[in-house]
Order: structure tokens, then C-alpha cells, then sequence
């Protein structure tokens, strides 16, 4: 698991330089086509041992949007997708965005990433969650396709300020739509007596079968009407590893920096 | 942890009787005013160790469905009162533990003890969280005053009148304060199960109505949810890690919550 942070650049394509360096250093994730499109390429989520395996498409021939699909296989000659692929999420497309100047971080680890854009202080979720069922291949996407609230995604709102989905949920169907635990709002209080935090991982649940695929990695904490003093950008520490707050309006998340 | 289970009936001191053998066969838990009063007596958790040290006034001579409990600092057994700090009444009412002639089970630990109705499906915490903060002695009560009508309880839903009751004898600043579950405005529909088959039951956090800070989670209780789509019913058991959890959904069948059995 590994934390980088930086500045976007603000030119065409200056996305996947980040994600060839900070994403690739994890040995689980290849760049699988770098050819893939005019500032595009495609990387690979591969670990045999656990079940997971899938392709993150990300076009980022603008300064300001890296579009990603998800995609079960890709023919890296014809640089098409190949099989299932979830391209988009309540009928738009899925994108990270940022502008020229803007901070970032990236939380990488085996099986996922968070890309974060500091400016607005939203995240976007892609790979697997921790899985109640490691034998299944459940890569995820999480974020919104607008500048609205995000404070990871809130929830599936069926718009575009919400989206959440998987590739393939618990019986292999293509684009699920999924929902976190916590789906309303309510006065989902975390600061303790202790000076601490209370941060759970969230669970993620598919809307069609009511039944838990597991919880994000390193993302929790969700939370409405906080009243804790906490601010967007704000670090917290639990067992030596920090946290950051990101808040949308009035919703809130804690995306560990790992 | 223990847990035990038997029949009960609704006759005065039948619950003393529980208590006295169920709860006492835990070492930090002792009898220490045998005659507070008719069918009345007193219990005291002590663990000098763990900062737990609180005391449990019980009236069982109420003859009815319930009996009364009281949460004392300290108690004098030479003149049969409480002293120091008490909680004897949360948002105007007197707690109760629901005794109905029927069922009952006791989930006994070192720090709290979870009595649970198997006729109304309802129950009472009475004693410590997991704290986040072990220096201090936070005992807690989740109870609901009512105990006429339909039962909404597990456990306690949150704190919302006398169907609701939520308080401790000393927040983390020595204050009596009420409490509440984290969530409990938007614990609906929340999904448990797992495709795996299993379940996950987050212990439920409870929080301090004054300072909105949350001081630990409730020992052996968790899964809260309204209008829940598990298909779990009164009654049903998951199993996690080997231990029995129980599921509570009181009259109504829209709130339910789980126990574990110890």
C-alpha cells in the first residue's frame, strides 16, 4: 500500500504519467497498453492467488477529465475492450476531474485505487473492495461525473452525482448497481472521548440482491452533520496511519493514505 | 462472558432469583444490599482494575411484567438507600426490564449484563461499553420506560421518550447525560448479509447527547436496523466467529438488533 501526492499539471495527458509511476510501482498493476488512445492508456489489476483480475481504461486527452472504464479483458493490438465492461454509471461516463494546479493524492494498493483531487476535495474509488468472498472478481467504480458533493460518492443517487457500480457483482452480472451501508443521511457522530476517531470501512452492498460484496478499502467514516471541528484536508491517525477528511457540503469521509 | 437461559414468571423476586445465581456467578458482579427492600435488592459491578465500579438498585416487587432498576455511585447497606450520583428515571420515566412469564436470557460479562425477554423479544443493557477511554467509569443504561402497549425496544431504538431510553450515571466528564446510538436517524434498511452467507454486525457506537462525542460501542450488540431486508426474524441466530447472536425485533418487527449470547 503506498500514498503519493502532487500537482496536476494542466496539460492534455499529464494524468498518466502519474499513474505510470505511482500506480505501476505496485507490482499488482501493469500498464497493459499504452497505446491505448491519444492519452490513453490502459492498466492492468492482476493477482492470480486472489481471484482478481480486470482493466482500468483511462482517457485523459483533456487537462481537466481522465475518463476510466472498467473492462474484463483488452486486446492491447486492436486497443479495444474486450467482454464485460462498465463504461458508464447511471447512463454517464466515469471520470476523474481536476484542473491545472490542482493537489492530488493517490492511495494504491493491491487491488484498488483512490485517486483524490485536493482543490475540491473529492475521491473516486476504483478496484475491488475487501470481499466477504475472496473467490469472486468484483472490481468496483465509485465517484460522481459533476463538480456537485462527492465526499466519496455519497451514494448512488441514480444521477450523476452519485455512482456507484460494479464490473461484476457476487453471480458475475455486469453493472450492478451498489449502494454504501450507509445510504441516508443522520447525525453519524466520530469523534470520541478519547481525542480519537471512529472509523469503520464501509460496507458496500448490491442494491439488486440486498447482500454485502465487502468493505472499501481504506475508506470510512461516512457521515452527515459531523459536528466534529473537522475540516476538508483535515488528518486524523489511527494505528500510525493517516486519514483525511474530505467533505462535500455537508457529507463527509475519512480516505486513509494508503 | 456467560450466557444463560430459563423460564420465567411474572411473580415479585422471580427476577432476583436470576440475578442472584446468573449474574453473581460472574466475579466482578456481587449481591451488596440483599435487602434493599421488599423484593428489592442490589447489585454492584466492581473492577478496580478496569475503573468499573456502579451499582443496580432492582424492585422486582412490582408483580407484573416488569421490574424497576436504578443505577447508583454508591449505596448504603446499613440504610437500604443510594448514594452520590443515580439515574432512577430517563426522560421522565422509570427504567424497566421487561420479566414476562416465558423465556429469558442473560448475557453476562464482566463490565454489563444484557437481560432478554423471549416473549416480547425486547431486552435491557445495564452497565459499561467497550470505552474508548477505559480510564473512566461510564456506566450506561439502554432500557424502554414504557411497558404498556407495543414494545418497539431492540434495543432500546434510540432515546426518544419512554420508549426510548438511553443514559448513563457519568459521561466522560462524571456528568448523568442521555445518549445515543450513532446512526440512529438513518439506520434504516441497513443490509447485514453478506454473499458469502454470513453476517456483519458492526457493535453499535453510542455517542453523548451534550458533548456529541461518542464514548465506545455497545458490548455484544449491534446490527440496528429499521425496515431491515435480511429475512431475519424474531428469534433466528447467526452465528459469527463460532458465538450465537440472537435477533431482537420487540413487537413491532421493524426495528431489529442482535445479541451475542455471551
Amino acid at each position: 500500500m503506498a500514498y503519493t501526492s502532487g500537482t496536476m499539471g494542466g496539460v492534455n495527458g499529464d494524468f498518466l504519467p502519474i499513474l505510470d509511476v505511482d500506480l505501476v510501482a505496485n507490482d499488482k498493476w501493469s500498464i497493459f497498453d499504452a497505446a491505448a488512445g491519444i492519452n490513453a492508456k490502459v492498466y492492468r489489476c492482476h493477482d492470480a492467488v486472489n481471484n482478481v483480475d480486470f482493466y482500468v481504461y483511462v482517457d485523459n486527452n483533456s487537462i481537466s477529465i481522465a475518463e476510466i472504464e472498467l473492462w474484463e479483458d483488452w486486446d492491447e493490438v486492436g486497443h479495444a475492450g474486450v467482454g464485460d465492461s462498465l463504461t458508464r454509471v447511471n447512463g454517464v461516463t466515469m471520470r476523474f476531474e481536476f484542473g491545472p494546479g490542482d493537489g492530488y493524492g493517490l492511495c494504491v494498493s493491491d487491488h484498488r485505487m483512490i485517486f483524490i483531487n485536493y482543490t475540491d476535495y473529492r475521491g473516486w474509488y476504483v478496484g475491488q473492495v475487501d470481499r466477504f468472498d475472496t473467490t469472486k472478481n468484483m472490481p468496483i467504480y465509485i465517484g460522481n461525473n459533476s463538480s456537485l458533493l462527492n465526499a466519496l460518492g455519497h451514494h448512488d443517487d441514480g444521477g450523476i452525482s452519485g455512482q456507484w457500480e460494479a464490473l461484476w457483482d457476487e453471480d458475475g452480472n455486469v453493472g450492478e448497481r451498489l449502494q454504501p451501508y450507509y445510504e441516508a443521511s443522520g447525525d453519524l457522530y466520530r469523534k470520541t472521548i478519547a481525542g480519537t476517531y471512529w472509523v469503520q470501512e464501509l460496507p458496500v452492498y448490491n442494491v439488486s440482491t440486498d447482500k454485502l460484496l465487502g468493505t472499501l478499502e481504506g475508506v470510512g467514516g461516512y457521515g452527515y452533520n459531523l459536528d466534529n471541528g473537522l475540516n476538508n484536508g483535515d488528518k486524523i491517525t489511527i494505528s500510525g496511519v493517516e486519514w483525511i477528511a474530505l467533505g462535500g457540503g455537508d457529507k463527509w469521509c475519512f480516505v486513509r493514505k494508503s | 462472558m456467560a450466557y444463560t437461559s430459563g423460564v420465567a414468571t411474572t411473580a415479585v423476586g422471580d427476577l432476583l432469583a436470576i440475578l442472584d445465581v446468573d449474574l453473581i456467578a460472574n466475579d466482578c458482579w456481587s449481591i451488596y444490599d440483599a435487602a434493599a427492600g421488599v423484593n428489592a435488592k442490589v447489585y454492584r459491578c466492581l473492577d478496580v482494575t478496569a475503573n468499573v465500579d456502579f451499582y443496580v438498585y432492582v424492585d422486582d416487587n412490582i408483580g407484573t411484567v416488569y421490574a424497576n432498576f436504578e443505577l447508583w455511585e454508591g449505596w448504603d447497606a446499613v440504610g437500604h438507600a443510594g448514594v452520590g450520583q443515580s439515574v432512577t428515571t430517563i426522560n421522565a420515566s422509570a427504567m424497566v426490564i421487561r420479566k414476562d412469564a416465558g423465556g429469558y436470557g442473560m448475557c453476562i460479562s464482566d463490565h454489563r449484563f444484557i437481560h432478554i425477554d423471549y416473549v416480547r423479544y425486547v431486552a435491557t443493557y445495564i452497565g459499561q461499553l467497550v470505552r474508548f477511554d477505559t480510564s473512566k467509569n461510564m456506566p450506561i443504561c439502554i432500557s424502554s420506560g414504557d411497558p404498556s402497549g407495543v414494545l418497539i425496544n431492540p434495543i432500546g431504538h434510540y432515546n426518544s421518550g419512554a420508549n426510548g431510553q438511553w443514559g448513563c450515571l457519568f459521561d466522560e466528564s462524571g456528568t448523568v447525560r442521555n445518549l445515543n446510538p450513532v446512526g440512529f436517524t438513518s439506520a434504516s434498511g441497513l443490509k447485514l448479509k453478506t454473499i458469502s452467507g454470513g453476517y456483519w454486525i458492526p457493535e453499535v457506537a453510542v455517542y453523548n447527547n451534550t458533548t456529541k462525542l461518542i464514548m465506545g460501542t455497545l458490548e455484544g450488540v449491534g446490527g440496528r436496523t429499521y425496515n431491515q431486508a435480511n429475512g431475519l426474524v424474531n428469534a433466528d441466530i447467526v452465528t459469527v466467529d463460532t458465538v450465537e447472536w440472537v435477533c431482537l425485533a420487540g413487537d413491532t418487527i421493524l426495528y431489529h438488533c442482535l445479541v451475542r449470547k455471551s
